[in-house]
């Protein structure tokens, strides 16, 4: 979307908003759930998290109508359709599995966030902390002042199933409990989607219309809550310069594909396993080199607990052809390695530092034979 | 441009991109604080300066010293320090020593409060310590850049710009040195003027403008969310903006008037094709509305196209106008870079102190926007105080008032405390 473009349905209300403040009145006027968006400290948490798509479920309205009323307002032609209000059901997308573990007895762990969103602090935290500790066989309660529609695909991808329900009161209250179903093909959010050439395990995240820090701070939400065993490709306007050692850091691998230059792809896995060492291979900036850099692989245990660190590398040094070599990437001086690769694959390597320390430690290891 | 240009398919993780490549925060951030002080020196330093400023005395010390404050104070600190968070990320190549780099900064920020020191005060002794140091200091930068460059990925528009700007910083430093000797032999006489305009646009446009057309090549499409716009005004502006200033100056050298009038008309049409490039990126932007950076970058090119357009009247004036020459210095180094340069500062400080911070959390628990990180409002108040500064600084040059001049450089110099509190309150301060 320009500037001077409509409002799509993928527009964050946030950005809606931001053309022109003014606009919250044509939201209150498509449906009363908008009217929430009037508090400042509510519309700061609630309009940058939800899109417009999103909020015309919330609202009831058709995405359309709410599109058409917006667009009139902003003085495009052609939106002045009547807004055809559809009321809200007063149940929507029940999970019968959930609600049959609730009559069943499941114990239910009750989470309320209205006064976090109410005084404009975002509540995804305590949601994700109230997940992480929910046992298996309970339901977590939320109970929100509206329908939290972004945080079911983040859900979903958690392997939560959900059932929302507007209370008498007006607000929300949405059950999650674990199922066996992963994320339904609609409860992706705007941005995310799983791309037509994308394996069942990849989750798609093009992040190519969101300004700096957004994409990165997107993707690593992504990343905690991808599945285990799971891929997340992002696809940005450029290499995630900043993304990657932070990536790094957390102990995710990565390949990056540039060969469309207007859609780079990042795919990004769990580091560690033998897998994600050997994708990640080091391709240099001058070319002359990218044959000898081809057979590099890169392995920075540093993520890696202590006591599978050792197992890690020798795994990935077996996996070598003789004449490749990996590079050893470990926060202290690794001599005990050389100490045990020397007793236990006496003859089979080249041993060379490429930087010690005082922070970092490369070693190229090359296999010899 | 791509990260491998003929990698294959699924390959690169490019070189220069781990945690341990990208230098330490500190690195920028010295030279932004040390700059930032330059900036606030320069701007009370025009209310000292306001005479000679409304008396037309482009050349005068006190003018001249307080020109050195926003000229290798603040817009060559910044952009010494910026090169060396941006080069990493924009071409890919790493600091090859952050030791090295410190010392160029250790020299350089005292070289230049000595330079400026012995330019207002008249004291050469004072004047030739510090040309030394900003000499070693540059020199050291450079021996950084010099090694980074040929690593980058791709030598794209932003990789010559680069290239060119850092060959006129030596150039302009090699002119600095020459006027600097000059005050204690005398030896320019009647050539002074011209090697002093010489000086100034290399410094200006060869320097600090292409290092601005190149950087805005890689930043304002990021910044605008601007992905698709046409990219080959850049290149053009590149294209005109180094001949030309080559041109213009062996025209003012040789006293060629049509020489120099040639170099005028590739830099007008350099500057020209740099204004279609960023309103190319503004046209195919997707975000919405412009944050306070993003306004400051307008301002600051609404300056400087003020003063582009003043600068063929200057060069027809000659030195018969002098007031009408200082208007011109001031649009295009006061109001122009240096607001265009406060503007990246809004952009690049946050982002880079939200990271420090908030690197941990992020994707894991709820983060402050980095636009909470500073005052929205104080921005706005801000920038407000620079457009009126500017405009009756501008104003006061042009009647030659010097109560008139006060009053802008008074504006100019509250708004730039305001942007000085504000980057203070970034590094210190959770959320606004």
């Amino acid at each position: 979307m320009t500037r001077a473009g409509r409002v799509q349905p993928t527009d964050r209300v946030s950005d809606v908003l931001a053309r022109d403040a003014l606009l919250v009145d044509v939201f209150a006027r498509c449906s009363s759930a908008f009217e929430r968006l009037r508090n400042p400290l509510t519309r700061r948490v609630m309009a940058r998290l939800v899109t417009v798509e999103q909020a015309a479920r919330m609202g009831g309205v058709t995405v359309d109508a709410l599109l058409a009323e917006l667009n009139r307002a902003l003085g495009f032609d052609g939106g002045g359709e009547v807004v055809a209000v559809v009321p809200a059901p007063a149940t929507v997308d029940e999970s019968p599995s959930v609600l049959e573990r609730v009559r069943a007895g499941a114990p239910v762990v009750e989470l309320d966030v209205r006064d976090d969103l109410r005084s404009g602090r975002e509540p995804f935290s305590r949601i994700m902390e109230a997940v992480a500790s929910l046992p298996d066989d309970a339901v977590l309660r939320l109970r929100a002042p509206f329908e939290p529609v972004p945080l079911f695909s983040v859900m979903a991808r958690r392997g939560f199933v959900h059932a929302a329900r507007r209370e008498e009161d007006g607000d929300w209250s949405v059950l999650f409990a674990r199922g066996a179903a992963r994320q339904p093909e609609d409860a992706a959010e705007p941005t995310t989607a799983r791309a037509d050439d994308a394996t069942s395990d990849e989750h798609v995240l093009d992040v190519r219309g969101l300004e700096p820090p957004e994409p990165m701070v997107r993707t690593l939400a992504a990343l905690e809550a991808l599945a285990p065993g799971g891929t997340l490709v992002q696809i940005n306007a450029r290499v995630p310069q900043f993304l990657l050692p932070i990536l790094v850091e957390r102990g995710w691998a990565y390949d990056i594909d540039t060969t469309d230059p207007s859609a780079v792809r990042v795919r990004i896995h769990r580091a560690g396993d033998i897998a994600g060492a050997e994708s990640r291979r080091t391709f240099p900036f001058d070319q002359e080199s990218v044959a000898m850099a081809a057979s590099t692989i890169v392995l920075d245990v540093r993520p890696i607990p202590g006591r599978d660190k050792h197992s890690t590398i020798f795994r990935t040094f077996d996996a070598l052809k003789p004449g490749e070599s990996m590079q050893l990437v470990n926060d202290h001086d690794p001599r005990p390695l050389r100490y045990q690769l020397t007793a236990e694959r006496p003859g089979t390597f080249d041993w060379a530092y490429e930087e010690e320390g005082p922070e970092v430690w490369r070693v190229r290891i090359a296999r010899t034979s | 441009m791509t990260a491998v240009a003929h990698a294959p398919a699924v390959a690169a993780t490019p070189r220069g991109l781990t945690a341990e490549q990208a230098p330490s925060l500190i690195l920028p951030g010295e030279h932004f604080a040390a700059a930032l002080l330059f900036l606030v020196a320069g701007a009370v330093g025009l209310i000292w300066a306001a005479p000679d400023l409304a008396a037309g005395l482009h050349a005068s010390m006190r003018v001249a010293a307080v020109t050195h404050l926003f000229t290798l104070g603040w817009l060559t600190t910044t952009i010494l320090g910026a090169l060396y968070q941006l080069l990493p990320v924009a071409l890919g190549a790493r600091v090859p020593s952050e030791r090295v780099a410190h010392a160029s900064f250790i020299a350089f920020a005292p070289g230049v409060a000595l330079v400026v020191g012995g330019i207002a005060a008249l004291a050469p002794a004072v004047l030739h310590a510090g040309l030394g140091l900003v000499t070693i200091g540059i020199g050291l930068a450079l021996a950084s850049y010099v090694r980074m460059l040929p690593k980058a990925m791709t030598r794209d528009v932003t990789w010559w710009a680069l290239v060119i700007a850092l060959g006129y910083l030596v150039l302009g430093l090699a002119l600095g040195f020459t006027l600097g000797l000059d005050l204690t032999r005398g030896f320019l006489a009647g050539a002074k003027l011209h090697v002093l305009a010489m000086h100034f646009h290399i410094a200006a446009l060869g320097f600090v403008l292409l290092v601005i057309v190149g950087m805005a090549h890689r930043l304002l499409p990021m910044f605008l969310v601007a992905h698709g716009a046409d990219l080959r005004w850049s290149r053009r502006a590149v294209g005109l903006i180094a001949p030309g200033l080559l041109v213009l100056c062996a025209g003012l050298d040789l006293d060629v008037r049509a020489l120099a009038w040639a170099g005028a008309a590739m830099l007008e049409g350099g500057v020209a094709c740099f204004y279609v490039q960023v309103a190319r990126f503004y046209q195919a932007r997707r975000r919405p509305t412009l944050d306070a950076g993003l306004r400051h970058v307008r301002l600051g090119l609404a300056s400087f196209a003020a003063a582009a357009v003043l600068a063929p009247v200057v060069l027809a004036a000659g030195a018969t106008h002098p007031r009408l020459a200082t208007v011109y210095v001031a649009l295009g180094i006061g109001g122009g870079l240096s607001l265009f340069v406060v503007g990246m500062f809004y952009k690049i400080v946050p982002f880079l102190a939200w990271i420090a911070r908030f690197r941990d959390a992020m994707g894991r628990r709820a983060v402050p926007t980095i636009a909470e990180l500073y005052s929205a409002r104080v921005a706005r108040i801000e920038l407000r105080l620079y457009t009126a500064a500017i405009a009756i600084l501008a104003a006061g040059i042009a009647a030659g008032v010097t109560l008139v001049v006060r009053a802008g450089a008074l504006l100019f110099a509250a708004a730039t405390v305001l942007v000085a509190w504000q980057m203070a309150g970034v590094m210190r301060r959770e959320s606004a």
